[in-house]
């Protein structure tokens, strides 16, 4: 005997549906927000898709691709697109793929295996777009498509629900999850990254670690953020707001980069075990800085730094006091520093640093040289060699754009004795190259000036803050700061960019719609604040969220972490977990009434059960009665026959109300009592 | 063949701790004792995918993947109680099953929500009988009746088998199910086989056989005919075979006439068939609107008309060799 099955929902039901339009407005969604790491004609197609969708779901038209010409497309584009991965790098090849075998599958779906496989990629994409992109709005994207998702599935398996309905019963178990996410995410241990990922190439940075200043036409500004610093002591001036990043000790007559020299001693000490641990004294401004993501491992500090971040965390000080991270920086990362701003740079070996940042180019740039050579003769000692050459860059009016000319021959002959006027990696880069031919060594040295006094102890400093300045190693108090920049634009390091710039009106000339343009008013300079307020309490407590924040909440709630306390921890999770999921069912149990007459009758066939082991097995009352008249005393099996005959009246005959059914079982139930305990004794 | 022993034996099993586990009955509420719930296939299919977040959220150490992950877990543990509550607010009961002929049609309601609950449960329903993949789909949200189709099984008069009801509401990440003994029977009658009809005459409870009164076209006296090779010798007029005419006695059919339907001894090979013919000859009976019994083996049921009497017989038909009244309280 078999239930014929009705005819199943048709294709077209399934294609017409809203389930795939859900999901094709997730998955446009998803393309919009990922416009940057997305190949263009992947996002075309995309949007082709949606269009498809929205005309199958509004106008209920028939599918017009057949399933052929879907598969033999996607064998096209998959060809095309492992021709552009050899550029695009393992990470962005991925997303592509994903995000284009979405968009074909969504072109046709015939069966409910589809959706839920369109459903698990999408999700999946979701979480891969946080790779990209962490901030508030972005998550508030993210979370929307994941309630679009959800409620797609739902409309899976309640196709005829009202939309709003679906709508809100997903939008509830969302926030219902929350709590429960939130609990897991503070409890659960942060482990260690299990493997090495790909990573995304080619991220926009304001540094870099090759400067060319010949070759820049206009220094493209962004107003992105690069990192935050929250001072627990007190906050240093502008002027003494240095941050270092990165030191450039090659030349080679245009392009300053990193001393092969260097990265071999480097390795050398790393493989020796050798730290570089110089003795701090002095007084020292303490701060914590949340880098944003660099995709590199450069990291953020005043000099001289001392990370104190644990090593676990992977913060290091190399030897050119440069702090820099273990792992590429691809998400948010939090770390503390000490900064010991009286001291002297003068605990590395004097003779390497020597040998490193005297080196020379070959050739090249003769009038710089025959002009070093000349003021040589003029001075006797380095510092005098450097008050000649800052009385130079003053004397023959040289100022300071963002628009310089360029300089593609012996550019430093060409800044000094034509152009003379330019930003700070040409002054730099100038400075640095006539000290090494006056025997001084000196090297560049990248990083960020100044920055924005976000409240009291935040300074934010954004991609526009990026500077270059000199070391020079004078006699034997080791490297010293010059900044040429300061020489020729003193408002550029005291006020910083912006107050700089005001007259060429090139500060952040490229962005017009960059909030950061609109400071002057001040309703807007608020609203900026608070948004970057808002933001910098978002990377804190959740994109900035460590190991080491973990414990210390821990500890502050539970006092020192012993593994009994930490048992004692999970039990406590889990028991809020369970008292959590307690309160979303509450609701859900009251609308629902059992069936109280059965219940009830079901006491009493239980009671003949316990005392008279008159088992009911598999018998219908009637004839269960009937086994229990053959089986027990006359006087209880006429009690059990008026049970019986009350309960069958009542359950089968809906015109007694089963209130009073209930009321006359239980008093015979309690009749049926009586008489088993008479027998019984 | 001793995978298909093993198979039954199992069957067996579990059918009997099911008769325990939910007894028949009538209506039955869903709760405790008669849900049962465990992740679908797509609800590992997930699991999976929250794994493989977690691990690109702890490598990319991406707090907010992380956070994602455990949302999904989340949802997964909440998705556990809120299919279940869903699912048992159904309260079903099923009407009674009309009877049909064997290997045909009949259609039964379910009614979904008989106890008339505040709230009824949502999304779709899967209807198949226990073991049967063939189902029927039920929106939940549109009906609170489900008109069912069964198709009946060979002659006979059969316990209706468990019924079981699926469903993946909300996510599709549980699968809830139940298997359900309504206490019902399916009567199957015998499918009619067109033939002659055949009824024997009224006759008292001693006497052997009784005499044919009745066949196709022979029931009231009409007149004569020429004889034909074949022709009954119960017809044949004597008085006029004396006079060396062979004559045959027409008769007129008449409602008046009444009699038995017998069914004749055979084996166990031909016994449905000739069901079959008496289930045909009783339609045919009631159709003529002629007072008919029944006598099967050694149970008779008296002659009468109306469709009452009709369905009767069939389902004694049904239920033979037993009788009627052991099937039929």
């Amino acid at each position: 005997m078999i239930i014929t099955s009705s005819k199943s929902t048709s294709d077209n039901a399934l294609e017409q549906g809203v389930t795939p339009f859900l999901m094709a407005l997730a998955h446009i969604t998803l393309v919009f927000t990922m416009l940057t790491p997305l190949l263009s004609w992947i996002t075309i197609l995309a949007v082709c898709v949606a269009t498809v969708r929205c005309s199958l779901y509004y106008r209920k038209q028939q599918p017009q691709i057949t399933l052929r010409t879907i598969n033999l497309l996607a064998i096209l584009a998959a060809i095309t697109l492992g021709w552009f991965s050899l550029t695009l790098g393992l990470l962005l090849t991925m997303v592509n793929l994903l995000v284009m075998a979405c968009a074909f599958k969504l072109l046709r779906i015939t069966r409910r295996k589809d959706l839920t496989q369109l459903f698990a990629s999408l999700l999946f994409l979701t979480g891969c777009g946080f790779i990209f992109e962490q901030g508030l709005l972005y998550t508030t994207i993210y979370v929307f498509i994941t309630l679009l998702l959800l409620c797609s599935l739902i409309t899976i398996h309640a196709p005829h629900m009202s939309k709003r309905h679906s709508l809100s019963y997903t939008g509830v178990q969302l926030i219902q999850a929350l709590p429960i996410a939130i609990l897991l995410f503070l409890v659960l241990p942060k482990l260690p990254p299990l493997w090495q990922m790909p990573i995304a190439q080619g991220a926009k940075t304001g540094l870099s670690d090759k400067v060319t200043p010949g070759d820049i036409a206009e220094l493209s500004q962004s107003s992105e953020l690069a990192f935050r610093a929250i001072f627990a002591s007190e906050m240093p001036r502008n002027n003494q707001r240095y941050w270092r990043a990165m030191t450039l000790e090659q030349f080679d007559g245009k392009t300053w980069s990193r001393s092969l020299t260097r990265r071999q001693i480097t390795r050398q000490y790393r493989q020796l075990g050798r730290d570089f641990t110089p003795s701090y004294e002095g007084k020292f401004w303490d701060y914590q800085v949340i880098a944003e993501p660099s995709h590199q491992t450069w990291l953020f500090a005043l000099d001289v730094a001392s990370p104190t971040t644990s090593s676990e965390i992977g913060v290091n000080l190399g030897y050119e006091y440069q702090v820099y991270a273990s792992g590429p920086i691809v998400t948010p990362m939090s770390y503390t520093v000490e900064s010991y701003y009286h001291m002297p740079l003068d605990q590395t070996l004097q003779t390497v640093d020597s040998r490193i940042n005297l080196q020379l180019p070959p050739s090249g740039n003769p009038k710089t040289n025959q002009w070093v050579r000349d003021l040589q003769a003029k001075t006797g000692s380095p510092s005098a060699f450097i008050e000649a050459v800052q009385n130079y860059f003053i004397s023959e009016d040289f100022s300071y754009t963002l628009r310089p000319q360029p300089m593609p021959n012996n550019p430093v002959d060409e800044f000094l004795f034509s152009q003379q006027a330019g930003f700070c990696v040409h002054y730099a880069s100038a400075l640095a190259y006539a000290l090494r031919l006056a025997d001084i060594p000196a090297r560049l040295v990248t990083g960020y000036q100044g920055g924005e006094l976000q409240s009291d102890t935040v300074i934010s400093l954004y991609q526009y803050d990026a500077h270059a300045w000199v070391e020079a190693w004078i006699d034997d108090r080791g490297w010293m700061r010059i900044d040429p920049t300061a020489w020729v634009s003193p408002d550029r390091i005291n006020f910083g960019l912006e107050q700089a710039m005001r007259e060429e009106g090139s500060f952040l000339a490229d962005s017009p719609l960059s909030l950061a343009r609109l400071k002057n008013i001040a309703a807007f300079n608020q609203l900026r604040l608070w948004f970057a307020n808002l933001d910098y309490q978002w990377s804190k407590w959740v994109l900035g969220f460590n190991n080491q924040q973990q414990k210390d909440i821990l500890r502050q709630i539970f006092g020192e972490l012993t593994v009994a306390k930490l048992s004692i921890i999970g039990l406590t999770l889990g028991a809020l977990i369970a008292l959590l999921l307690g309160l979303y069912i509450l609701p859900m149990m009251r609308n629902r009434s059992l069936n109280p007459l059965a219940s009830e009758y079901r006491k009493s066939v239980d009671l003949l059960k316990n005392r008279l082991n008159i088992p009911r097995a598999t018998l219908g009352p009637q004839d269960f009665m009937l086994r229990v008249r053959d089986s027990a005393d006359v006087s209880i099996a006429n009690v059990f026959e008026k049970i019986t005959q009350a309960y069958i009246e009542t359950e089968y005959q809906p015109a007694t109300t089963p209130i009073d059914g209930v009321k006359r079982l239980q008093q015979l139930r309690r009749e049926l009592g009586r008489e088993l305990k008479k027998t019984g004794d | 063949m001793l995978m298909t022993n093993i198979r039954q034996a199992w069957r067996a099993r579990i059918t009997k701790w099911l008769d325990q586990r939910i007894p028949p009955a009538a209506k039955h509420q869903l709760d405790l004792r008669s849900i049962f719930i465990f992740p679908s296939r797509f609800g590992w299919f997930y699991s999976l995918l929250g794994i493989s977040l977690f691990v690109l959220g702890t490598n990319y150490q991406n707090n907010l993947m992380l956070l994602l992950c455990f949302i999904m877990l989340a949802i997964v543990l909440i998705n556990l109680h809120a299919s279940y509550w869903n699912f048992a607010r159904l309260s079903l009961t099923l009407n009674a099953i009309p009877p049909g002929y064997a290997n045909s049609q009949v259609t039964t309601t379910l009614h979904l929500n008989a106890a008339e609950n505040s709230e009824s449960a949502s999304g779709e329903l899967r209807i198949s009988t226990f073991g049967n993949e063939e189902h029927q789909v039920i929106d939940t949200n549109l009906f609170q009746t489900c008109e069912l189709k069964l198709q009946l099984p060979q002659r006979g008069i059969h316990k209706l088998p468990r019924l079981t009801i699926e469903s993946f509401f909300p996510l599709g990440l549980y699968r809830c199910w139940t298997h359900l003994d309504f206490a019902t029977q399916l009567i199957a009658f015998p499918a009619p086989q067109p033939c002659e009809l055949k009824l024997y005459a009224l006759q008292e409870e001693n006497e052997e056989e009784g005499a044919l009164v009745a066949q196709p076209g022979t029931e009231d006296f009409e007149g004569l005919r020429r004889y034909v090779v074949g022709d009954s010798l119960n017809r044949v007029a004597w008085k006029h075979v004396a006079k060396q005419q062979w004559l045959s006695k027409n008769f007129e059919s008449n409602a008046s006439v009444s009699g038995y339907l017998k069914l004749p001894m055979v084996d166990a090979v031909n016994l449905e068939t000739e069901l079959s013919k008496l289930a045909h000859q009783i339609n045919l009976c009631s159709q003529q609107n002629i007072s008919f019994g029944l006598e099967l083996g050694g149970q008779k049921l008296h002659p009468a008309t109306g469709e009452a009497h009709r369905v009767k017989c069939l389902t004694a038909l049904a239920a033979y060799p037993d009788k009627l009244s052991t099937v039929i309280p």
